[in-house]
């Protein structure tokens, strides 16, 4: 391997944007300094943190970030925390259906409110995630149209991918579905509950590719005046949200195992391993909704720190 | 505990202000700048330490580059780096002469370079 090469590799670790503009002048420190003998380990090691510590402030979550980089990482933030609220959603969505069935008519109106406040809260914050990215997609045009697309286009094209590719295999899950019983649907049976786990990680994959090309093209834009207000004030009401959603669904499941334990215990077939008004999935659904909340409050915590400096 | 502000340069080894001290007697590249720091100080600032230091001070305006070599390339200290390591060193001077005074030593004059 050539000398420059192996520098090359650990210059590789830095940020693209770094890279560019230092990236040159580095490796011909290490040419310099090294030649042809070996780097020692712990100059890796430094290079390494160095690296990271580069990847950490281009997130805008080092403590010396600018004012608009702690916005566009605090909003990041939030978005990332609503993409798991959206799996733990619709992980919820299925776990709510008929529920209504299994409870007695007076105990119904409290968790039916608190399912309507969650299916409100989740349409509101995808309304709000959309206005976000509509305010961006100008400022990411102007800028793609001035610098080319770089990285961000592999990252758009995965993204384009996987949404199609989860599209796809929900058009082929539904008509699958609509040619076996509801009990086979629920996991029943080995190959549907292979088929389901399948378009599950589809639509996973859709949703992480999304969210990281959302990062990418917000990386590119400078955040300033009425676009970092949007940004900051979207993800407030986003953060809003996700409370919402997060209480609406505690109080559903405490209402449903105190008046409808069976449901809680025996929904789901095999999926529920049931027996407990604390089914793991339900569990699993709660503990990465409160995760991704307080991740969305480290968040909301920079964009508040941010605007209260600039005042 | 006061802590220094986040504007500061921090104390005598700190990367930020080794460079400042280097390139207030002229403009280099960053191996000249390690050679130099290593003999003034005593100090091996390693490639991702100092190219870490050397993007912090850019991004401040505290250095600047100079010349068209795109791979070595040479930095100056700005006017703004001079008033930040003025303000460095009268802190550094100041601790300086506290530790000297428990000490019960006494210090060199330190000159004019406050002006």
């Amino acid at each position: 391997m050539s000398k420059s090469r192996r520098f090359l590799r650990l210059v590789r670790c830095y940020p693209a944007h770094w890279r560019g503009r230092y990236g040159d002048e580095l490796v011909a420190l290490m040419e310099d300094t090294y030649g042809d003998r070996p780097i020692p380990l712990r100059q890796r090691a430094s290079l390494l943190r160095a690296a990271l510590a580069e990847h950490v402030r281009a997130s805008g979550l080092s403590p010396d970030a600018g004012r608009a980089a702690r916005v566009r990482a605090g909003s990041l933030l939030v978005l990332c925390a609503w993409g798991v609220f959206m799996v733990a959603g619709a992980a919820f969505a299925k776990y709510l259906e008929h529920w209504d069935l299994a409870v007695a008519g007076g105990a119904r109106r409290i968790p039916a409110d608190a399912v309507t406040a969650v299916t409100g809260a989740a349409v509101l914050a995808v309304a709000l995630v959309a206005t976000g990215a509509l305010a961006l997609a100008g400022p990411v045009a102007r800028s793609v149209r001035s610098e080319g697309w770089g990285t961000l286009g592999r990252t758009m094209r995965a993204a384009a991918v996987l949404v199609v590719v989860a599209l796809v295999a929900t058009g082929a899950v539904i008509l699958f579905a609509h040619s076996h019983a509801a009990t086979a649907r629920n996991g029943g049976v080995g190959t549907d509950l292979g088929v389901g786990g399948a378009w599950v990680i589809t639509l996973l994959g859709a949703l992480a590719a999304c969210t990281r090309a959302a990062v990418a093209a917000a990386g590119r834009v400078e955040l300033r005046g009425a676009l970092l207000r949007a940004e900051a004030t979207s993800a407030l009401g986003v953060f809003v949200c996700m409370i919402v959603v997060l209480v609406g669904t505690a109080t559903w499941w405490a209402c449903v195992a105190a008046h409808a334990p069976r449901f809680l215990q025996t929904s789901l077939g095999p999926l529920g391993m049931g027996g407990s008004v604390a089914p793991p999935v339900m569990v699993g659904i709660t503990g990465a909704m409160l995760v991704a909340l307080l991740a969305a409050a480290v968040g909301i915590w920079r964009i508040v720190g941010a605007l209260r400096a600039a005042r | 505990m006061t802590r220094r502000s986040d504007k500061g340069l921090g104390r005598s080894n700190e990367p930020t202000v080794l460079i400042l001290t280097s390139l207030a007697a002229g403009a280099k590249h960053g191996y000249a700048l390690s050679k130099d720091i290593e003999e003034f100080a005593g100090v091996a600032l390693g490639p991702g330490t100092l190219y870490g230091a050397i993007a912090r001070l850019d991004e401040r305006g505290l250095i600047e580059p100079v010349g068209e070599d795109e791979r070595r390339r040479p930095y100056r200290i700005t006017l703004a780096g001079r008033r930040a390591l003025a303000d460095a060193v009268q802190e550094m001077h100041a601790l300086a002469d506290v530790g000297a005074s428990r000490l019960g030593v006494a210090l060199p004059t330190a000159g004019a370079w406050a002006r």
